[in-house]
């Protein structure tokens, strides 16, 4: 195709009017040099031909009826999903809780009431606090379950321990009672002797609250060297 | 006027109304089926295809603004990029079909009820009608998808040029050089389709 203007017009622009003339859409005062142009171009007048025949085999193309099911098929699919997505919204604004519960068979729901669900919490709560203070770990049980031959041993080992806390609390509390005895025993003894009539003066001049301080030191003292006797007696029986 | 009123039933299908939504589908199901089944040239592509984009309108009808445009448009577009990838994932690989098949999908399409009370020509007029639409309708499908395409939308869906640009993202110009294209690829595929029976 050129651009040589032919009867007015060129192969190009011809061709950019092309679809309008095949639609009757052509100005008027273009249609005359279309034409004339369309009949004597010998690229341009096969091309009209071609484009013409082309449109009348589309156009006369029947328009297809779609099947019967077709639009059920359309208005079943996108109500389900409607469905779908008000369900979702729905258990969107529920609370974990009553999304687990309904998740759940009747029966077992019915457990993650408030009250019973409560009720579970402070077990499990109780439970592993135990678990805590008697030094059982998750892990442990784990392995338990895995393999039950570590249970006896475990349970001994944890007895064990239990033993030597108890044994070691026991043995250093003496240790201090016995230390108190014995500096006591010896600020006694360090202590001057004093007058039996001074001693009285100041009894006599001290207040209530002296006496009675004084009254708590002798007490201590001689629990402190209860204390450290029982311990040594005890000792010597077991020994 | 069709506008105003798709318009009216857009809102009320976004406002939850269930009649809205099967009224649009009614009205529409139909050019959209035949769209899909010119590009595809398979009616089992076509009818899920249709369903396909029903659903998609139906998901995304709060994005769709009766300011911005047509709602045919909107339409035409999402199922045209439907299309394109339905086309890149096939490849294109029922274009060679057989005529036979398609024409037994056709006369499945009736009924023995519709076909008896069926007013058209006579069945050898019919039946060369037939063979006629099938021949254009695979050299349809032999064209490339850019020339088909446009070629669908202006005589097959008989869309205006500002429109199709639209759809297709091109300019007007392109446009028309596309549809005179594919026009012309038409005629000449059926005139060798036409030399090559007429020699057998």
């Amino acid at each position: 195709m050129n651009n040589e203007a032919k009867n007015g017009m060129a192969c190009s622009e011809f061709e950019a009017l092309l679809a309008d003339a095949l639609d009757n859409a052509l100005a008027s005062n273009m249609r005359p040099a279309f034409d004339e142009h369309g009949r004597s171009c010998e690229v341009c007048g096969p091309m009209l031909a071609e484009a013409l025949e082309g449109m009348v085999m589309v156009r006369g193309l029947a328009e297809l009826e779609p099947p019967k099911n077709l639009m059920h098929n359309i208005l079943a699919a996108t109500s389900r999903k409607e469905a779908t997505a008000e369900q979702i919204a729905e258990e969107a604004k529920l609370g974990w809780m009553e999304r687990l519960r309904r998740s759940m068979s009747p029966q077992v729901g019915g457990l993650l009431h408030s009250r019973f669900a409560m009720s579970f919490a402070m077990a499990f709560f109780s439970l592993s606090i135990t678990l805590t203070l008697a030094g059982v770990k998750i892990t442990d049980v784990k392995n338990m379950a895995a393999n039950p031959s570590l249970l006896r041993k475990n349970v001994v080992l944890g007895y064990t321990h239990v033993e030597a806390r108890v044994t070691s609390y026991y043995e250093n509390l003496r240790l201090v009672y016995q230390v108190q005895a014995k500096v006591r025993e010896l600020k006694k003894n360090a202590a001057p002797a004093t007058e039996p009539g001074e001693n009285r003066q100041q009894n006599r001049k001290s207040s209530p609250e002296r006496r009675e301080k004084q009254n708590e030191d002798y007490s201590m003292e001689r629990d402190s060297s209860l204390i450290a006797q029982t311990f040594e007696w005890h000792e010597g029986a077991r020994i | 006027m069709e506008e105003q009123q798709t318009g009216a039933l857009v809102r009320r299908c976004l406002a939850g109304d269930a009649a809205a939504w099967e009224e649009i589908v009614r009205l529409h199901n139909r050019r959209i089926y035949n769209l899909c089944y010119r590009f595809t040239n398979s009616p089992d592509d076509a009818q899920d295809l249709t369903q396909e984009v029903f659903i998609r309108v139906y998901k995304s009808m709060g994005s769709y603004h009766v300011e911005k445009g047509a709602f045919t448009t909107w339409l035409t577009t999402l199922t045209r990029n439907l299309l394109v990838d339905h086309f890149r994932k096939s490849k294109q690989d029922r274009v060679t079909d057989s005529i036979d098949a398609g024409l037994r999908e056709e006369d499945d399409s009736l009924s023995l009820g519709d076909r008896l009370e069926d007013p058209r020509p006579n069945p050898d007029d019919r039946l060369a009608s037939k063979e006629t639409q099938k021949m254009v309708q695979m050299a349809l499908a032999r064209i490339s998808p850019d020339l088909r395409e446009a070629v669908i939308l202006r005589d097959l869906q008989d869309m205006d040029y500002k429109e199709i640009a639209q759809v297709l993202r091109v300019p007007e110009g392109t446009v028309k050089s596309r549809i005179n294209r594919g026009r012309m690829e038409l005629a000449r595929l059926l005139s060798r389709n036409k030399r090559q029976a007429s020699n057998e």
